[in-house]
């Protein structure tokens, strides 16, 4: 039976243990030799008291190891947590502290970061490096253990007695009050979506996957899991690669990359910056994005450079991962309008809902996007409050009790049955394909003591959807300045979420009912 | 002012956002200690048009030449002079 991740991997490499599994640089790692690295990492993080259901974080930039260690976690019958590697130290500390970690995978590189993580207050007992430099100085208070050790311990057999339903990771996403939210995704709720694509895309065992994005966003999923689901081969991109798009252009010709799975960003940056259209991609074969909106032009312009290849625009907040897509056969010349959103994927049901709670199917009506099935998530780590608001009681189900997401999307039906997106019923935002919450961004400037009032909004952009422009009145005239400003959010915020430009103000214009007039401020930005 | 210090300054202020532009080593590594990414390296490369009136084609924009202040410096300075 296959009901755990890990499962993926050993029932492959009981398959083909001889086919490569990861490639990263120089490192070609076998179906075979990642299986038996991963159950020697189980069985040490076992021996470090990592216990069924613990929540272990990852903290590594992409590569080779960073793989491995979800595996060697999940093995454990422990839950991952992915770290973004360059998010603030006061971030990284809050999510530690708020999921309970005591075990933490590192690597040399950012080992001398982990002291800020646990000045935080974060409980850590144990971290595992897992490179094999030396010199590595020991933190006091914390057992941290180096990698040869895990090299050197014998697996033998580990019992796991974790069921689908139990937690397999937690994804941290923008908290709309200031502080991250850690969503809970069960082992069922990812093979629900792995399943999926496994299927509607058609990965083989000769397949290429390339692993872009970082582990903290739920694309990661698929490229690591369908991948080793099909018995095919990822191909982690190192991090540098993403910002010199003629680097990441060079990457995916000299790795034949057959899937490639990514925000739009990227491949427009590659379009804009990377010469992309000089080029050629005869292996590439599949061509998935999510995230946010591909600007049609740029779309279209994409599928002349690259002809041969599928593209299909998936879409799905963390909460469920993918729950509807687009298989785009062309962009006709002229369009301006933003490709659907689509139809459900197998095995999901989605509806829209009007604020009455009916479900809207008239095309052209519009509607809030909610999600039912086995996709959807266990709920927010560690808040009630936030879980009972988003995950609800499914009042269309008449017989049993079940759980819906509602995504907060507003959209509309097509007369083809496609979903289109037309916006948000909050303040939620894309950039770059990142989930902002323009409310984190000013709770965060709100703990300013300087700071009387504050509001963030979004510009749209053509390139990456939305740039953030903060409009602050200080406490007194002249009191701060645009860099102490942005100083501060750079310390508490990921870089995405530091607005541009920020506009100092004797006051905000409100509306007739006294709050912030958003509205006229992101006029005023644009 | 020199290309490194006038660099310096404006990597500090506009991307660290520090006001101290002493807080940047000239060899302190952009990339890999996550100074530069994809956003502000376009700005950044618009920065060098303006201020020193070399372009930086798609065959440039590379690691290499974006690896530390010096680095970055050292291309500017052979491009003014070729």
């Amino acid at each position: 039976m296959i009901y755990l991740l890990h499962h993926l991997l050993t029932e492959s490499a009981a398959q083909l243990p001889e086919h490569p599994a990861l490639v990263f640089g120089e490192e070609h790692i076998t179906y075979k030799q990642l299986d038996e690295i991963t159950s020697k990492l189980a069985r040490t993080l076992l021996d470090h008291g990592v216990r069924r259901g613990d929540r272990v974080a990852v903290y590594l930039n992409k590569s080779a190891q960073s793989v491995l260690c979800l595996f060697g976690i999940l093995k454990a019958g422990a839950a991952y947590i992915p770290l973004d590697p360059n998010a603030p130290p006061a971030r990284l500390s809050y999510i530690l502290q708020n999921a309970g970690v005591r075990c933490l995978l590192t690597s040399s590189r950012k080992y001398g970061n982990v002291r800020q993580l646990l000045d935080g207050g974060g409980g850590i007992e144990t971290v595992v490096v897992t490179d094999l430099r030396a010199g590595i100085e020991d933190i006091p208070g914390v057992t941290t253990v180096p990698w040869s050790r895990v090299q050197e311990r014998t697996a033998g057999k580990i019992s796991n007695n974790t069921i689908e339903t139990d937690l397999a990771y937690i994804l941290y996403t923008s908290g709309s009050t200031g502080v991250p939210k850690g969503v809970m995704i069960s082992h069922l709720n990812a093979l629900t979506f792995i399943n999926w694509c496994h299927d509607e895309f058609g990965v083989t065992s000769s397949d290429r996957v390339s692993s872009h994005a970082p582990l903290h966003f739920d694309l990661s999923i698929f490229d690591i899991f369908t991948t080793l689901k099909s018995g095919a081969t990822i191909y982690p991109v190192p991090e540098e690669y993403s910002i010199f798009p003629k680097r990441l252009i060079q990457f995916i010709r000299e790795s034949k990359i057959t899937v490639w799975y990514s925000v739009p960003s990227i491949l427009v940056h590659m379009m804009v910056h990377g010469n992309l259209k000089y080029y050629s991609f005869p292996h590439l074969k599949t061509i998935l994005f999510a995230g946010e909106v591909f600007p049609a032009k740029y779309l279209r312009e994409l599928m002349a450079i690259i002809p041969h290849a599928s593209y299909h625009n998936l879409y799905g907040p963390t909460e469920t991962n993918v729950c509807t897509f687009y298989s785009v056969s062309e962009v006709e010349p002229g369009r301006t309008k933003a490709i659907p959103i689509g139809k459900a994927c197998r095995n999901i049901e989605v509806f829209a809902l009007d604020e009455q709670g009916r479900v809207v199917s008239a095309p052209g009506a519009e509607g809030e996007l909610y999600v039912r099935g086995s996709c959807v998530a266990m709920g927010y780590w560690g808040d009630a409050k936030k879980t009972e608001a988003a995950f609800v009681r499914n009042h269309l189900a008449s017989h049993h009790d079940e759980k819906m997401y509602r995504t907060g999307d507003i959209v509309t039906l097509d007369e083809n049955g496609d979903y289109h997106l037309v916006g948000r019923r909050d303040h939620m935002i894309k950039s770059r394909g990142y989930r902002i919450e323009l409310g984190e961004i000013e709770s965060v400037l709100y703990g300013h003591e300087l700071i009387k009032e504050a509001v963030v909004v979004a510009v749209p952009d053509e390139l990456i959807t939305n740039r953030l422009k903060a409009f602050i009145v200080p406490l007194a005239p002249n009191a701060m300045s645009e860099i102490e400003v942005e100083k501060y959010l750079s310390g508490r915020v990921p870089h995405y979420m530091v607005p541009e430009t920020v506009e100092f103000r004797e006051s905000l214009p409100k509306t007739s009912t006294g709050k912030i007039d958003r509205t006229l401020l992101t006029s005023a930005g644009a | 002012m020199d290309i490194r210090s006038m660099l310096k300054q404006y990597i500090t202020k506009e991307i660290m956002h520090e006001l101290d532009s002493s807080k940047l080593a000239d060899d302190a590594p952009l990339i890999e200690g996550g100074i530069i990414d994809s956003m502000n390296l376009i700005a950044l490369v618009a920065y060098i048009k303006e201020s020193f009136g070399v372009e930086i084609g798609e065959n440039d924009l590379d690691i290499e030449n974006f690896q530390s202040v010096n680095a970055l410096a050292a291309f500017i300075a052979k491009e003014k002079s070729g």
